[in-house]
């Protein structure tokens, strides 16, 4: 899934061991959700968003549409 | 900001230069590694090996190797930050824990194997050392399995479920495949030990592909 993880880091000033760090995970999950190789789980996306003060569609982009 | 500013995020230039160092590295110490116990199958020592036998030693020793070198990356962390797939040394010191528990976990499935392999009667091992330190290796593979576990993030654990799963399929696949060979008299079943090296191989060759899925076999 498309993300904004990496522009929201950087405009923290952020290193991925930094952002790591503040969310409790490894560098190599900040990596792999900024390079989409992997979807966050709901909780560890709640408290990105959370940390940068967004709501999750900010950082997660999702194209889907409902059936009209 | 729009999406389109997501499309390029994330795509630092590949390390040629420690891939290369990797694979060398790790080529060399495998061919050496693997060379020796031919050469030392040979001599008769280790008894009269057939290729299942030298093929689960082999496994093994990918297993000890692999477990050997992530211990040695953490004991010395600026030379293990030089071949292990990890940012810096202060990577592999953040997870020391988790990688320590995982290096001797590996260190034991290898061990475990290749004890496997080396038993009587086609080996020189005898059963009532065999079964007592296969034993003892995979109870100290498991606890350090489930400490490593509890260390590991969410991506670690998720990538964990997905090679057990992916290990499970290749297995029932190929083991499934030959054992119906087998049956059917089409080619010689697999023996015991065939099944320990595939169960071995097969989780090895899963967690790569996933790993792989997941981005972490690029150098970093």
């Amino acid at each position: 899934m498309e993300n904004r993880l990496k522009t929201y880091r950087e405009g923290a000033g952020w290193s991925q061991g930094e952002l790591a760090r503040r969310l409790g995970v490894s560098r190599q999950t900040i990596n792999a959700v900024e390079t989409d190789k992997y979807d966050p789980s709901l909780p560890l996306a709640l408290r990105m968003a959370k940390l940068f003060d967004v709501n999750v569609p900010d950082l997660f982009i999702d194209h889907w549409e409902p059936e009209q | 900001m729009t999406t389109s500013d997501t499309a390029n995020i994330g795509t630092p230039p590949t390390k040629w230069k420690k891939v290369l160092f990797s694979l060398a590295l790790g080529g060399v110490t495998g061919f050496l590694g693997a060379m020796a116990f031919l050469k030392l199958g040979d001599t008769g020592d280790l008894g009269n090996l057939g290729p299942s036998e030298d093929i689960a030693a082999l496994v093994g020793l990918i297993y000890a190797i692999t477990g050997g070198a992530i211990g040695i990356g953490l004991i010395l962390p600026k030379a293990g930050a030089t071949y292990l797939n990890v940012e810096d040394a202060e990577e592999l010191t953040e997870q020391r824990t988790m990688l320590a528990c995982s290096a001797l976990s590996m260190l034991a499935l290898g061990i475990a194997l290749i004890v496997a392999a080396l038993a009587e009667p086609v080996g020189t091992i005898p059963p009532g050392v065999v079964v007592p330190v296969f034993a003892i290796t995979m109870v100290t593979a498991t606890i350090f399995g489930v400490v490593s576990r509890r260390h590991q993030d969410e991506l670690m654990r998720a990538m964990g479920r997905e090679s057990g799963a992916l290990a499970f399929y290749l297995l029932a696949l190929i083991g499934g495949i030959w054992a119906l060979a087998g049956h059917l008299d089409y080619a010689a079943p697999p023996a015991p030990l065939d099944w320990l090296t595939m169960i071995w191989g097969l989780m090895l060759l899963a967690a790569f592909v996933v790993v792989g899925k997941h981005g972490q076999m690029k150098m970093r």
